[in-house]
């Protein structure tokens, strides 16, 4: 009497076929809800490019920021954007590297966020900037008169930080696709697609020797993106910390913000994958178990993220360092209370609720956390930037930033190019990645003819497995 | 941009100004003869400028000038360094003349009102519509109803238009706005200043002149300091300045005054004022004790009794070295002339005078008056309240464009001559009156057929022959040491009326130190606000102060409770400049309110009135009624309010339309009664609360009052001050550090320039390490710097104007001023000197211990700005400057946001010059475009034309050859500039002062402009103290 | 035998042990096998046992390279045109870490994407190198043994023992 053996992870899965039948699923023909969507996301895309033009023609004045406070909304939103940016890789290599197997099903969307979230950001350097028909005046290449850029200025660095991460992140994101779009390939019915597969699959057809050099190609693309990933908002947040404005020059900013831009990042995977489980049907794939360490990883970059603050405000007492200390008594007490306390409440205070394991698994509840933590995290690069600049060493020119128009609609339009790309991505490419699912799934065999079950003691290389693919044997004794 | 643009608009103003360069050429006659001042030929090189010396006629102080021209365009005005009033400086509303000058809303030729519609005649249609009026009312037998309304001419006009009323059998009434106050005093030596009310920095007499002479006075100098007592019921600049504020019942300073002549004995006076006997007694004691001169009566406090209160001023100036008396008056005939003219009796008045429907009160009500007349003619240049309602513009030239000769005082006799070919179809009121008289078959001005003719022809007579009128013309006019018989010849001949009385050399009087202990010990005082009432309604018991001395009324009605001053603006004087973009962005340098009016009324009666800043008020007196803002303001009186004059134009240009209010509308008929003279002071008004202050909030601020700045430090240590005593003890301590020695000029390398001994000196020592290079990395290079002595900064701002005429910066109106994007390099910041408390700053003793600080690129060797820069637009030049290569600016603002001063300022949109505002643009400075920071270079371009002279001359650049234009125009001398490298400057000789500090030393930016901190008689309010004091201070606040 | 000819025979497997069993006994056999996987198994790399990949010196080589090209990029670009800011040294190695940091990962993950392509001979084009099956990329397993037509019986049969579904042979 063998027992049906299933995944722990996706014990709802039953063989590697139907992991191909859901995943091509998303890839039919849109509904009119999609189709709606993606409507609004392109209108807000074209509010923002209206008021960017607006911007460009008649002077970036149009935007909110005022002498002093240089920069606004834009910089704001960048951080942030770059912040999102951050789960996908977390997820999908260092998770990759740590064998967690519950990446699998998740890592996709992820990536996939993190993608478009970096190409968003990637837009607002040269939005924000006085005169951005001359922005690629910051790449490294030389002037007529052979002048180099300036390479130990921190906007320099993110310059190189930023376009390294959104190459390496699109790489890692489309060699993980190839298997799958050659399944798709295979699956398709539609002529167009199956030539754009066949395409971009670039005629992958699963050999040995593929698989091969896959792998191994795969664990060093991890290994190089782990450390970028944590140096590209640690470079972000050096364009504060090397500055001398009061609230920006810490030392503590660099994993601060790395640790924020986890939180953030998975709280948009949260905002994400909730709405796309519940519309594509994804439960068996999509877990409580997913949810419930995704609660669980929130929950520890929250904290990361609260005690940074609590450091931030007693250094800022502690040091007895008169313009710091003023500029975060501003954030409290001062004209910026209101940002400054959402961002506490945001950010360290509700994800807290994540202790209770039915909160974590209330998608519901979990949801709202987790808008509530991308609300924060907007404020908190806002409270970083704004108050520190309008309230620095010259009090004469204490002056504060109201947003402007433009600069609301470019915010607004941000969502909407993020959302754009996120939307064509799941109806064209598969949001599910296939062949790592199948990973974890267990194999066919035939042993006592019977399909799919087979005695755990019979298996032959349960001991060669790593652990997290034995628990899932151990477990479903 | 840079290069590229600057070439575009240089070649732009001279295609516009094809006239100009053929007045530079020149064919033209009157041009021939101008005589440039530096370079002999009149050939001109495109590029380089030529000098022309002339006299500013901005008000009646007549400063002599150079006006810098490229290819036929005025560009900048300066200083005469020659002149024996200014000394080569030149406050705001001088620099901005060229404005004046190139002013969009001039008229462009003469204009005729035919019944509804204007008409643009020609000159000779224009003239002979006057001649045929005059001639008319001749025939008619009312040749005295053709009135003459003249401001007070000297010289060669005055005997013209005298000469012409008479030959026309007209009559002439002349009517000045403060044309009467004295231009000959000299307090530079005195030890005590006593001022009533004349704010003679600002507008009274002659404020460049003063100014010098006041921080000559009030500066401190081997251990002699002057003490200056402001006596008035309000502080207005001048008074800010004072050491202090004595403010007696409004209307009895000459009580005050007679107290100090000993006419009234202490205990009667202190009844009489409402003042603390022992302030006065120890007034009068400080007064007598060493070298007192008082000064006034200032327009402000000119009531019914100003003639008296002069002579009392005069008294007590007899025999003090140095103190002249003031001119009598002439009695002003305006108001007889106002009810002719209401009687239908005046047939032509012509009209060359300070704008009378403005200025004069509104009590008077000129305007109506002004209907009755069938013939209005205004030589106005500008189409302001007077001009456009006259019936025949005769549009003068501006002074630039014109000839002429102007005696300000006895012994200087100055000459204008036109610096260019007129902007517009212009022509000056000399060379009309000769015409209208020719056709008029006259014969005025010996037969000359031009003004030029006329004046050259007179000028024979003193500057003697072709060769002498060259060199006049080249000098700026005649100035001959006051009393010499040729300077009496030349007042005969220009029929100068008041001859002064002999200057006497003044005895370098140098009181011992205890002087100042005695000074220290004296509470800094406005202590009339805080003694008296807020309300005193009851009138005075004097009968009308009429040659008895006594104390004027204040007439309003019952329940009008707050005593009104009406005083001039420093920078509109009586509203004539106020039309000029750059004087209407330039903020008030008191109030720092851009752009717009307001009254100032006392915390304490606003708090019990339940007015808040910026809220709008309704005063209305007797006469009239205006709405404003209300700007709560410790240095007025509880019992008083003060509106400045200048702005509520009705009609002014397109700039100052329909901006502020004109308080000349609450004034009454009230004259002096032994002069005629006109008395702004002696009207109590009604204030009410219309509502609060419009929202500012958003991005969009709309409509209400904007006060640039804060009025505390917040702890920071930006303006320091020292007391008297404290600088004794530290001077007798002897110069630790001379710069010169190797040792010390190695460390001065290492700290980009030098380090400033003084107790804000890093604890650390020698920081940074030696063996860096800060800044400077050609060892031994230049390292440009600046010294700036707090002490002698009266905050007047003329620098900021200098500033925006050298180096092009646009002027970007009140909305953007409001989100603080005024592209000003340079800024006065003004400072209650106490540190974190909004309500000690609003305290009685708010305004006395007040600090003026230029804030300007700090030039750091260690420089935030420039590493942040991706683009390398910021970088540091050879010679320690932070280069800004505009072309190069890709816009990211990072410098801006880490600049700790604040003195970068972005191009958020690309600014326009209306034309021909244009014209006045600086060929040597690139002209910016949107998306693009800029900041100050210390006027780099003037350091690379000096640098190519010298080395044209195989020499180096000599110390004080390189003068920025903020240092330029500077009339207290507050900057010193140059090489700090070398250690025998002026500047790092100044830069080692006891006094010496950095702003903001602790970031160790290592910035090169050394304050020197202001000396404070009394013990500094906080905002002076070290960083760790202020820290805590700032714990506490919190 | 041409080795470049797709020339051989295709087992289609339902099941991993049965493709594995095939797999063992061809090699024993001598056979060159193409094998075929919907994912990565370990139990057919064991039963493959095939040499290490070569992408790790594509990801070492370019990893190198990449932080040489920063270095010599900020150090040189700096001296072409030395401007001091700051007061900062022109070679700012602290400053210019960041840089040398990011162009070495840059270019070590290209060049390991590189290594991929060549070492799997990717992307495909041209003539087929083997008997290929959709059905490999969902959940079956396939086995192609390159072989000449002489030999096909024997394989055939080994492959039907081992319990394939199904076998196609390709005469090209």
């Amino acid at each position: 009497m063998a027992t049906e053996i299933r995944s722990v992870f996706h014990p709802d899965v039953a063989s590697y076929e139907q992991v191909n039948r859901d995943a091509m699923r998303l890839l039919t023909k849109p509904g009119p809800g999609y189709l709606a969507l993606l409507g609004l996301s392109i209108a807000l895309v074209g509010m923002a490019a209206v008021a960017f033009f607006y911007e460009v023609y008649y002077g970036i004045g149009y935007a909110g920021i005022t002498n002093p406070s240089g920069w606004g909304t834009f910089i704001t939103t960048f951080v942030f954007w770059v912040g999102i940016g951050h789960a996908g890789t977390l997820i999908s290599a260092i998770l990759f590297l740590f064998r967690a197997p519950w990446r699998q099903s998740i890592y996709r969307l992820a990536e996939a966020m993190t993608v478009f979230a970096v190409l968003t950001a990637a837009l607002f350097p040269i939005i924000h900037i006085g005169r951005p028909w001359f922005f690629y005046w910051l790449l490294p290449l030389p002037s007529q008169r052979q002048i180099w850029p300036n390479f130990r200025s921190p906007l320099l660095w993110d310059v190189f930080a930023v376009t390294t991460y959104l190459t390496v992140s699109s790489v890692f994101f489309y060699i993980g696709l190839i298997p799958d779009i050659a399944a798709a390939r295979d699956s398709t019915t539609v002529p167009w697609r199956k030539k754009v597969y066949t395409v971009l699959s670039l005629g992958w057809r699963g050999t040995d020797r593929e698989w091969k050099n896959f792998t191994r190609a795969y664990l060093f693309l991890a290994a190089l993106a782990t450390p970028l990933v944590l140096s590209v908002h640690s470079v972000v947040s050096w364009d504060f910390a090397v500055s001398i404005v009061p609230g920006w020059h810490t030392t503590i900013f660099a994993p601060y913000f790395v640790a924020g831009a986890i939180l953030s990042g998975v709280a948009m995977v949260v905002t994400i994958a909730v709405p796309i489980r519940k519309i594509f049907r994804l439960e068996a794939y999509l877990t409580d178990l997913h949810f419930d360490r995704m609660g669980k990883l929130l929950l520890l970059t929250s904290c990361i993220v609260g005690f940074a603050y609590s450091m931030e405000y007693f250094m800022a007492w502690y040091s007895a360092e008169l313009f710091e200390r003023d500029v975060f008594w501003d954030r409290v007490f001062g004209q910026y209370w209101w940002a400054g306390w959402s961002m506490i409440i945001c950010n360290a205070v509700i994800p807290q609720l994540l202790w209770k394991r039915n909160i974590r698994l209330n998608l519901n509840a979990f949801f709202i956390i987790s808008i509530f933590v991308n609300i924060g995290m907007w404020y908190e690069r806002f409270v970083i930037i704004v108050p520190s600049l309008s309230h620095s060493y010259e009090p004469w020119k204490f002056l504060n930033y109201h947003m402007s128009y433009t600069e609301a609609a470019i915010l607004l339009g941000s969502f909407g190019w993020f959302f754009m790309w996120f939307l064509l991505f799941l109806r064209f490419l598969p949001s599910l990645s296939i062949a790592e699912i199948k990973e974890i799934l267990p194999p066919p065999f035939r042993a006592h003819g019977d399909h799919h079950g087979v005695h755990a003691g019979e298996h032959a290389s349960v001991d060669e497995m790593p652990a997290g693919y034995r628990e899932r044997q151990i477990e479903t004794r | 941009m840079s290069e590229g643009l600057k070439r575009r608009d240089f070649l732009k103003v001279l295609g516009a100004g094809g006239a100009g360069v053929a007045t530079a050429g020149c064919s033209t006659s009157e041009v021939e003869r101008l005589i440039p001042y530096v370079i002999g030929n009149e050939e001109v090189l495109p590029g380089v400028p030529t000098w022309y010396t002339s006299t500013c006629r901005e008000c009646p102080a007549g400063c002599g000038i150079h006006v810098e021209t490229h290819s036929g365009r005025a560009t900048k005005v300066e200083g005469n360094p020659e002149h024996p009033i200014n000394r080569g400086n030149l406050c705001a509303r001088g620099q901005s003349s060229v404005q004046g000058l190139y002013h969009p809303d001039r008229y462009r030729g003469p204009v005729s009102q035919e019944g509804a519609q204007a008409l643009n005649p020609t000159w000779g249609t224009a003239e002979r519509i006057l001649a045929d009026r005059i001639r008319e009312e001749q025939a008619a037998g009312r040749g005295a109803g053709v009135v003459f309304l003249t401001q007070s001419y000297t010289g060669s006009m005055e005997s013209l238009v005298n000469e012409w009323v008479a030959a026309v059998g007209g009559r002439r009434v002349v009517y000045d706005t403060w044309a009467d106050q004295p231009r000959a005093l000299d307090f530079s030596q005195a030890d005590v200043l006593v001022s009533f009310g004349a704010d003679f920095l600002e507008t009274w007499g002659s404020p460049v002149e003063y100014a010098w002479q006041f921080a000559q006075m009030h500066s401190f100098r081997e251990g002699r300091r002057g003490k200056f007592i402001w006596v008035a019921p309000h502080r207005p600049l001048t008074g800010l300045n004072a050491d202090q504020w004595i403010a007696p019942r409004p209307g009895t300073e000459i009580v005050l005054a007679r107290a100090l002549a000993g006419q009234v004995d202490v205990a009667t006076a202190a009844q009489e004022t409402e003042l603390p006997a022992e302030i006065i007694q120890h007034l009068v004691e400080e007064f007598r004790a060493g070298n007192g001169i008082a000064v006034g009566p200032g327009a402000a406090v000119a009531g019914a009794n100003a003639s008296e209160l002069r002579d009392v001023i005069n008294g007590l100036n007899a025999g003090r070295a140095g103190a002249a008396p003031a001119a009598p008056a002439q009695p002003q005939q305006i108001t007889t002339l106002i009810e002719q003219m209401r009687a239908g009796q005046i047939g032509v008045l012509m009209i060359d005078a300070p704008n009378p429907v403005y200025t004069l009160p509104g009590g008077l009500g000129f305007a109506e008056a002004f209907q009755q007349v069938p013939t209005r003619v205004s030589f106005s240049p500008f189409p302001d309240d007077t001009a456009s309602l006259a019936t025949l513009n005769l549009p003068d030239h501006h002074f630039l464009e014109a000839w002429g000769d102007y005696t300000p005082r006895p012994g200087v006799v100055e000459l204008i001559q036109p610096v260019m070919r007129p902007v517009f179809n212009t022509k000056q009121v000399g060379d009309v009156l000769l015409s209208v008289g020719r056709q008029l078959g006259l014969t005025v001005g010996g037969g000359a057929t031009t003004y030029y003719d006329y004046l050259q022809t007179r000028w024979q007579g003193i500057s003697g022959g072709g060769d002498g009128w060259r060199q006049a013309l080249q000098r700026g006019g005649m100035f001959t040491p006051a009393g010499a018989e040729t300077a009496a010849a030349i007042d005969a001949l220009f029929g100068i009326t008041g001859a002064a009385v002999a200057h006497a050399p003044a005895p370098a009087a140098t009181p011992p130190a205890t002087q100042f202990n005695a000074a220290a010990q004296t509470p800094p005082s406005s202590d009339a606000a805080n003694l008296t009432p807020a309300v005193t309604s009851e009138p005075a018991t004097q009968t009308q102060g009429g040659g008895t001395g006594q104390a004027i009324t204040f007439e309003g009605d019952g329940d009008a409770n707050l005593h009104l001053v009406v005083y001039p603006s420093y920078r509109f004087y009586d509203g004539r400049q106020a039309n000029r973009p750059w004087l209407l962005e330039l903020p008030d340098p008191v109030t720092k309110v851009p752009w717009s009016s307001w009254v100032e009324i006392h915390p304490a009666t606003a708090e019990e009135m339940g007015i808040e800043q910026g809220d709008v008020l309704e005063v209305s007196s007797p006469f009239g009624r205006l709405e404003t803002y209300a700007y709560v303001y410790p240095g007025v009186r509880r019992d008083t309010v003060a509106i400045q004059t200048g702005l509520g134009h009705t009609t002014f240009g397109r700039y100052t339309e329909g901006l502020g209010v004109n308080p000349n509308v609450l004034l009454g008929p009230g004259v002096d009664q032994r002069t005629g003279q006109l008395a702004s002071y002696g009207v109590r008004v009604r204030v009410s609360r219309i509502s609060g202050a419009p929202d500012q909030g958003g991005y969009n601020p709309g409509p209400g009052l904007f006060e640039q700045g804060v009025r505390v430090q917040h702890d920071r240590e930006i303006a320091q001050a020292i007391s008297v005593a404290e600088l004794m003890a530290l001077s007798t301590e002897g110069h630790p550090s001379i710069p010169g020695s190797e040792t010390e000029m190695a460390t001065l390398r290492g700290a980009g320039g030098f380090m400033p001994r003084s107790q804000t000196t890093d604890p650390a020592g020698g920081y940074p390490p030696p063996e860096t290079n800060y800044g400077e990395y050609v060892p031994g290079n230049t390292r440009w710097a600046m010294v700036i002595d707090l002490q002698r900064c009266i905050g007047c701002s003329a620098c900021v104007t200098a500033c925006y005429a050298e180096n092009n910066i646009p002027v970007v109106g009140p909305d953007e001023v409001k989100r603080g994007r005024e592209l000003s390099w340079l800024r006065i910041e003004r400072y209650w000197g106490v540190s974190q408390d909004n309500e000690e700053a609003l305290g009685d003793h708010g305004t006395d211990d007040t600090r003026f600080l230029p804030m300007l690129c700090q030039q750091c060797g260690n420089a935030p700005c420039e590493p942040v820069c991706p683009v390398y637009a910021a970088y540091h030049t050879p010679d320690g400057l932070n280069g800004q290569v505009y072309n190069r600016c890709v816009g990211t603002r990072y410098c801006a946001n880490n600049c700790p001063y604040k003195v970068r300022v972005f191009n958020w949109f690309t600014y326009k010059f209306d034309e021909p505002l244009n014209w006045q643009l600086n060929p040597d400075v690139a002209v910016r475009e949107k998306g693009v920071m800029e900041k100050c270079t210390f006027c780099v371009q003037r350091i690379r034309e000096k640098e190519r002279g010298a080395a044209g001359e195989l020499r180096a650049v000599r110390d004080g050859e390189v003068v920025p234009a903020c240092v330029q125009t500077c009339p207290t001398e507050v900057f010193v500039f140059g090489n700090i490298a070398d250690p025998t400057s002026r500047v790092a000789q100044a830069a080692t002062s006891v006094r010496g500090y950095r702003a903001l030393d602790i970031i160790n930016v290592q910035p090169s402009i050394v304050y020197l901190k202001k000396v404070t008689l009394h013990e500094p309010a906080r905002g002076g103290h070290h960083v760790e004091a202020g820290a805590e201070g700032a714990a506490a606040a919190h | 035998m041409n080795n470049r000819s797709s020339v051989g025979v295709l087992g289609v497997f339902a099941h991993l042990d049965t493709a594995t069993e095939a797999i063992r006994r061809l090699r024993h056999d001598g056979y060159r096998l193409t094998v075929y996987s919907p994912t990565p198994r370990h139990e057919l790399e064991e039963a493959l046992e095939p040499p290490e990949s070569a992408v790790r010196i594509f990801t070492l080589m370019g990893a190198f390279t990449g932080s040489a090209a920063g270095a010599a990029l900020a150090i040189w670009a700096s001296l072409d045109w030395p401007l001091i800011v700051g007061g900062k040294e022109i070679v700012s190695l602290p400053a210019f870490s960041v840089i040398i940091f990011e162009v070495t990962i840059l270019l070590g993950a290209l060049s390991t994407v590189a290594g991929l392509f060549i070492t799997s001979r990717l992307p495909k084009v041209g003539k087929e190198e083997a008997l290929y099956h959709p059905s490999f990329s969902a959940g079956h397993f396939g086995v192609f043994a390159h072989v000449g037509t002489d030999r096909f019986d024997a394989v055939r049969t080994i492959m039907t023992e081992s319990g394939s579904e199904e076998v196609l042979l390709d005469q090209a």
